[in-house]
Formats: structure tokens, sequence, C-alpha cells
């Protein structure tokens, strides 16, 4: 079984979001996957492989996109990929179902001149629908092999397996032909490149041309920055784009665009043979329902409420089945500890670290369910119709309908929500998106509402404080988004195009595939921090050790008086007390920073309760305050301070540690104004005091 | 480029297109950076559209290329269009 010698092929796996290109990818490996780094850039990718006939390939799953031409981060992220030269083959998956569309982003690759297999997938469908691709016209048209394919049902898959294994099927696209003018200015260009010393191998001289000619920004600033004579190169370039728009009276980007559908369609034209006129009856009327001006809003709203309710519902029995688990092994680690090794590792060990990784732990089912649900209105193709009735909302705040997925994703969780800003196109847009996420309450911000507000509120006021506290959030987010978009985020709106796929059934592969890839990120990214601050937090509340904290019940841990964590809350005590917080809510809120559910078990230390009795720390809680500070308290939360994990998102997707400072020092600062105002005003009119 | 309609003067922005109707784009308006993103989907200078909702104030969907595409409202107001085919008899 053992290869004789240890081939290599490294794959790239490309096609348009609704290709089923995550399904060819898990056909292909067989479930086989792993993250790690796309090359080049340090963003989460899927890589995969599998072994065929000795050979060991290698897939990496680029992000799915309509186009190369990195207007937006997962465009960027794409091609910087390609482009990085370390892939024996690009398989591009086209659906075959609307050829014409999905065989844009295969030119662009072609373009690239590298070795390439162009898939045709759901060439059922197609079928089905009176589509007859001939796969060898296309083949001959692009000079590179053509393999139809039903990924779901396996169709395809080892003929396909086949053709990566196999070197000698590794063929360079012909070249695309734009038509005569545009060919000759972009030879006239490409020479010029050619000749310029100082100009790397790859990419192609022909492809920097044509990208330089459509005014690619980073290209063109890339190529520039190279040029041994930029002056004479920027003239140049310019001469021959003023001379495209003249002639075609078009920006040269759409004459591109314009000719690249002339090839598509051409070949369409040889290839395709249409038996029956298309028609997706049962999607169209779907539509009528789902998109309707009035019935849209309700059933949107009844599809977020399905969602929540769902996460919750469900996200609880596993998060408390691990909450026990969790609870068990700190307890047998206490009970089996050997009286003789210190007893200060031992609180490290269960107070800091098991703790610390209960944490995350505690969360994940919730959050999993969540992403299941996302993932499903996203395979189903809700999620195009959301954006769409949220379209008209977002714009009035100067966003568009492809910020609402990241900022529905927030309620669960904000650092996958930051890294789903990749989608958005224009970067004041992403931003402004980006900054306003962490007013979406994500769940664990609602384990902190379901402590405070059974402590100062009736039952007959939780339900509707709760729906307050969401919606305050969503409204400060409206307002935060507009003046952003008004001030630093000012500019023109870009283009919100979208793709409105047809309906299709979500396969079960493909939602587990989804959910998976969100929670593990969610789990390396947020997790490993949590569960290190988790440490730094046992340090604070730990030390200094006045010795009698030895002696205590907890184990090492007293009632965190005399520690550097209160030290700190008494150091806030200032700025908190306009708030009507004190020393042991700000010491509770000096550990918030790491997670939010923090604030729970510090408050618990505090109030010296155990954690698990969360009705006594509700009556300690009720007792000590008076319910206008609950109120604050909530609001205090939901504004303040994104947690350590969003930070560390936001400083990633961003690429600046100044805008995520300011979004803590913002959102902060704007909480304790909210806080403050509701206090004075709640203490002046005598409510709630 | 074969003229199929003989209309010059009856040009008008995508959104105020009606659902149902059949357009063909003539051109489109200002910034260059937006537009080519809508080529990137096909909507192109003579590419003829099939208006599947127009709301006001709302983004606009089309049916192109087999394909259904929403563009936002900001964006139809830019894309010049004129009728095409079977809207254009409709009306007589």
């Amino acid at each position: 079984m053992l290869p004789a010698r240890k081939e290599i092929i490294r794959v790239a796996l490309a096609g348009n979001p609704n290709s089923g290109k995550t399904t060819v990818f898990n056909a292909l490996t067989g479930g086989r996957r792993h993250t790690g780094n796309y090359p080049g850039v340090t963003v989460e990718a899927e890589l995969g492989w599998y072994h065929h006939n000795g050979t060991r390939v290698e897939i990496t799953d680029l992000p799915g996109t309509y186009s190369l031409s990195a207007r937006t981060l997962d465009e960027k992220v794409a091609r910087d990929a390609l482009l990085n030269r370390t892939f024996d083959v690009v398989v591009c998956i086209a659906d075959a179902f609307s050829l014409e569309r999905s065989l844009y982003l295969a030119v662009q690759i072609m373009e690239l001149s590298m070795p390439m297999i162009l898939v045709l997938n759901k060439n059922d469908l197609a079928r089905a629908s009176g589509y007859a691709v001939d796969q060898r016209i296309l083949s001959r048209i692009f000079g590179i092999p053509v393999v139809p394919t039903v990924a779901t049902k396996k169709e395809g898959i080892e003929e396909l397996r086949r053709l990566i294994a196999d070197r000698t099927h590794h063929r360079r696209p012909h070249s695309i032909s734009y038509g005569e003018d545009l060919d000759r200015a972009v030879e006239r260009l490409q020479d010029r490149i050619s000749a310029d010393a100082g100009r790397e191998e790859f990419p192609p001289p022909r492809w920097v041309a044509l990208k330089l000619l459509e005014g690619d920004e980073p290209v063109t600033a890339a190529v520039l920055r190279k040029s041994t004579d930029a002056v004479r190169l920027r003239g140049e370039v310019e001469n021959l784009r003023s001379e495209i728009q003249r002639r075609f009276s078009d920006d040269p980007a759409v004459v591109f665009a314009e000719r690249r559908y002339g090839v598509i369609s051409g070949a369409c034209q040889e290839a395709v043979c249409r038996t029956a006129e298309t028609r997706h009856r049962l999607s169209d009327a779907l539509d009528a329902v789902i998109m309707h001006p009035l019935l849209g809003i309700p059933i949107f709203l009844a599809a977020v409420y399905l969602l929540f309710k769902l996460t919750f519902s469900l996200g609880q029995y596993p998060g408390s089945w691990i909450e026990h688990a969790v609870e068990f092994v700190s307890g047998l680690v206490t009970r089996l500890w050997p009286a003789e090794w210190p007893i200060l590792a031992r609180s490290l060990l269960t107070d800091g670290i098991i703790s610390g990784v209960g944490n995350v732990l505690v969360f994940l089912p919730n959050i999993g369910f969540l992403f299941l649900g996302i993932s499903i209105l996203e395979d189903s193709g809700y999620m195009a119709r959301a954006a769409f009735i949220m379209d008209r909302l977002l714009h009035k705040i100067g966003l568009h309908g492809r910020s609402f997925i990241p900022l529905l994703l927030g309620f669960g969780c904000s650092v996958p929500a930051v890294m789903a800003t990749r989608t958005i196109e224009g970067k004041k847009e992403r931003l402004t998106t980006m900054m306003i996420i962490p007013l979406m309450s994500c769940s664990a911000r609602f384990t902190v509402y379901a402590l405070i507000i059974p402590a100062f509120f009736p039952p007959r006021l939780r339900a509707p404080v709760l729906w307050t506290v969401y919606l305050v959030g969503v409204v400060v987010a409206i307002g935060a988004a507009r003046l952003l978009r008004n001030t630093i985020f000012k500019g023109e709106g870009r283009a919100f195009v979208m793709e409105l796929p047809p309906y299709r059934m979500p396969t079960l592969i493909a939602l587990w595939h989804h959910m998976w890839f969100r929670t593990r990120l969610f789990v390396r990214k947020a997790g490993t921090i949590i569960l290190l601050m988790s440490v730094v937090m046992w340090f604070l509340t730990t030390f200094p050790r006045t010795g009698e904290g030895d002696s205590a019940p907890g184990g090492g841990r007293g009632s965190l008086q005399g520690t550097y964590a209160a030290a700190i809350g008494r150091g806030l005590e200032p700025v908190l007390k306009p708030m009507g917080f004190d020393w042991r809510i700000g010491t509770a809120l000096v550990g918030a920073v790491v997670a939010k559910e923090v604030f729970i078990s510090q408050l618990a230390i505090i109030f010296a309760v155990e954690e698990e009795k969360s009705s006594i720390l509700q009556q300690r809680l009720r007792e000590s305050y008076p319910p206008l500070v609950g109120c604050t308290l909530l609001l205090f939360i939901l504004i303040s301070m994104p947690c350590i994990a969003t930070m560390a998102a936001v400083r990633a997707e961003s690429g600046s540690w100044l805008l995520a400072l300011a979004q803590l020092v913002i959102l902060t600062v704007v909480a304790c104004g909210v806080a403050t105002g509701v206090y004075q005003l709640g203490v002046l009119l005598g409510i709630g005091v | 480029m074969t003229a199929h309609s003989q209309t010059e003067g009856n040009l008008f922005a995508l959104w105020r297109a009606k659902a149902g109707d059949s357009v063909r784009v003539r051109r489109f308006r200002g910034g260059a950076g937006m537009t080519a993103r809508l080529a990137e989907m096909g909507v192109l200078p003579g590419a003829v559209l099939k208006v599947v909702r127009a709301e006001h104030q709302g983004p606009v969907v089309v049916e192109i290329r087999g394909g259904k595409v929403i563009i936002g409202h900001g964006m139809a107001e830019r894309i010049i269009v004129e009728p095409y085919g079977k809207a254009e008899s409709s009306k007589v």
C-alpha cells in the first residue's frame, strides 16, 4: 500500500459560492481535512488530502467567489493564494446548471495560465432541466480537461481523481482572445512588461498587462513599485486605457468583462444543447411569497426567531452536560490531589485551567447549533432573500444587504461574525460592519442577562426587558453605523450586487462541514485566548496572597478582597460610581474583558456564592443593589468592551491594532456615557432607586 | 451589434422598470469601479434583463443568463436601459 515514491500533487479548488464546491471537496477527500493557512497569507484555509495510486493529493479549498478581481477580501485571498504559485493544478468548479455565470471565474483563472481542470458540477440538474453540455467541445475550446460530475452522488469523482493524479493531464489553457483591438493593446503592454528588468517570472506578463488595462489597483501598485521605469510604464498604461475608453465608450474593466462573456457565450453556444427552456417554477413560486413586500418581513422575523429558539433550546442540554462534566473533573482533581502537593498548583489547575476550558466548552453547543442554523439558511438559498429584504433598511444606514449575514452571526459570537465580513464589498462598509458587530448581543452576553434580569425584575417584565436590551443594541448599532459612514468611513456606497440562487435542499455533509469549520474557527481563535486570559484572571484574583486564603474552603481563593483584581475594581470606582456600580461589580467587569460570561463566575466568587446556585447569587444581588443598577448594568454589559477574542479577530481582519483598540475605547466610553446618563436620570426622577 | 430595438429616446434607469418587463442595458452612468462588479455578474451593455422584482426605493431583482441577480437601488439608478422585445409590444 505504501507509495513507491512520495509524489505530492497540490491542488487549489476554486468555484462560485453556489457551485457545490464544498460537496466536491468532501467527495474528493472523503472528509479528511484540517485547517491551515492559505499560502502567503494568514487566513484560515481548509485543507484536505487523499491518496490515489500512491500519489498524495493535497487540496486547498479557496473561498467561494464569482470573480478574481480582488474587490472583496475573499477574492483577494483566493487570488493571492493562486498567485503564490504553490499549486500544481487548479480545479475550477462550475455549476453546469448556470454555466455562463460560473464560467466567468473559470475564464479569469485561465488568464493566469496555470494548469487547470474544469469541473461541471450538478450535471444531473442541468440535464433534468433541459441542458446538455458536451464537455468534449468545451475541453477543445479551452484546451483543458473538462469533467462532468454530480458530487452529491459521487458521479465523476473517480474520473476527476484520475485526472488530478496524472500530471500529463495538467495542461495550461489556451489564451483568451478579447478581439483584435484589445488583444493588440494587451500585447503591446505585455512586451513592455516583459522587457522590464524589475519583473519576476510569475504572474505571466499577459495577465499583468490585462490587469493594468483593467485598472486593477493592487496589481498596478505592485507592478509600478517593482518596475525600473515606472513613469513610462504608467504613462503607457494610461494612454492605452484612455484609448480603450474612447473607442468603446466604456470603462476598460467593463469592456474586458464584456469580452469574457463574449468568449463564454460563444463556447456555450457550441457546447450546450438546450432541449427545453430552463425554468425554476418552484423557486419562483416560493419567491413570490418569501420576497413579498408585505409577507417577506414577518417570514424573515419568524425565521430569525426560529433560529435563536433552536439555538438556545437545543444547545441548552449538551451545554449543561458539559458544565456537569467540567465540575466533575474539577471535583475529581480536588479529591485526588495528594495532600503533599502544593495547593496553589491545584487552584491553578481547577480554578484557572479547567474552568477556563469549561468557559469555552459550555458555549460550544450553542454556537454549533447557531452555525448549523445559519448554514441551513445559507445553503438553502434563503440568506440571499434575507439580504434582499434587509437591504432597504441597511441601505439607510450606509451599509448594504451583504452586511446582514455577519450582523446576524454576531448574535451567536462576534468572532466568526467579524470573520464573515470578508464577503463585503468596499473597505468602508466592511470596517463599519466590523465596528458595530459587538453591539449584537452574543450568546455569552445572553448568559449574563439571564442572571441579572431575574435578579431585578418581576417575571412579567423579564421577557420585555430582555427584548429591550437586544433592541437597544440594534438601535445603538444603527446610530453608530450612520455616524461612522458620515465621518471616518465616509464615502459613496459601493455596489450591492448579489446572486439570487435557486432554492436547494441543503445536503447534510455540506451543512456539517460549514458548521464544523466555523465552530473550529471559534475554538481556535476565541478558545485559546479565553483559556490564556482565564489563567491571567486566576492570577489577578489569587495574588497577592494574604495567607489566610490557603485555609479557605474554596482552596486558595478567599473573597477576592486584597487581590489585584479587587485593587483594579477599587481603582475604577470613581468612574463606576456615577453608573451606580461599586468595586465588586468593577472587579467582575475586569473579568468580563476575557469573556462576558466570566462576569458571572467573578461575581459568584466575590459574593462567596457557589457558582451553580445562581438563585442565591441573584438574591444577593437583589439585596445589594437597587433595580436601577440592574438596568445600568445590563446596558453597560451590552455596549462596553468587546471581549479579547473579538478584539483579536478585528485586529486580524482589519489588519490594524489601532482599529481594534479604538473600538474597545469608543464602545466603553459610550457604555459609560449611556449608563451614567440612565443612572443619574433615574436617581433624579427617583425611579428604581 | 444587432440593433434589435429601434427606440432611441426611450431610455430610463433600471429602477423605474416594472416587474415582468424585459429591458436591454444601454449604458452605465457614473462611477467606473462600481459598474465593473455589475459587468462581472453579466449585467453588461447590450445584455437583456428580465425584471423579476422592482419596488419603490428597494433593490431590483433581474433574471440574466439563466440566473437571478439582486441589484441594490443605488446601482439600479445607474443602469440605463431601454424596453426590449415583448414588453415593448405589449405596451402598444
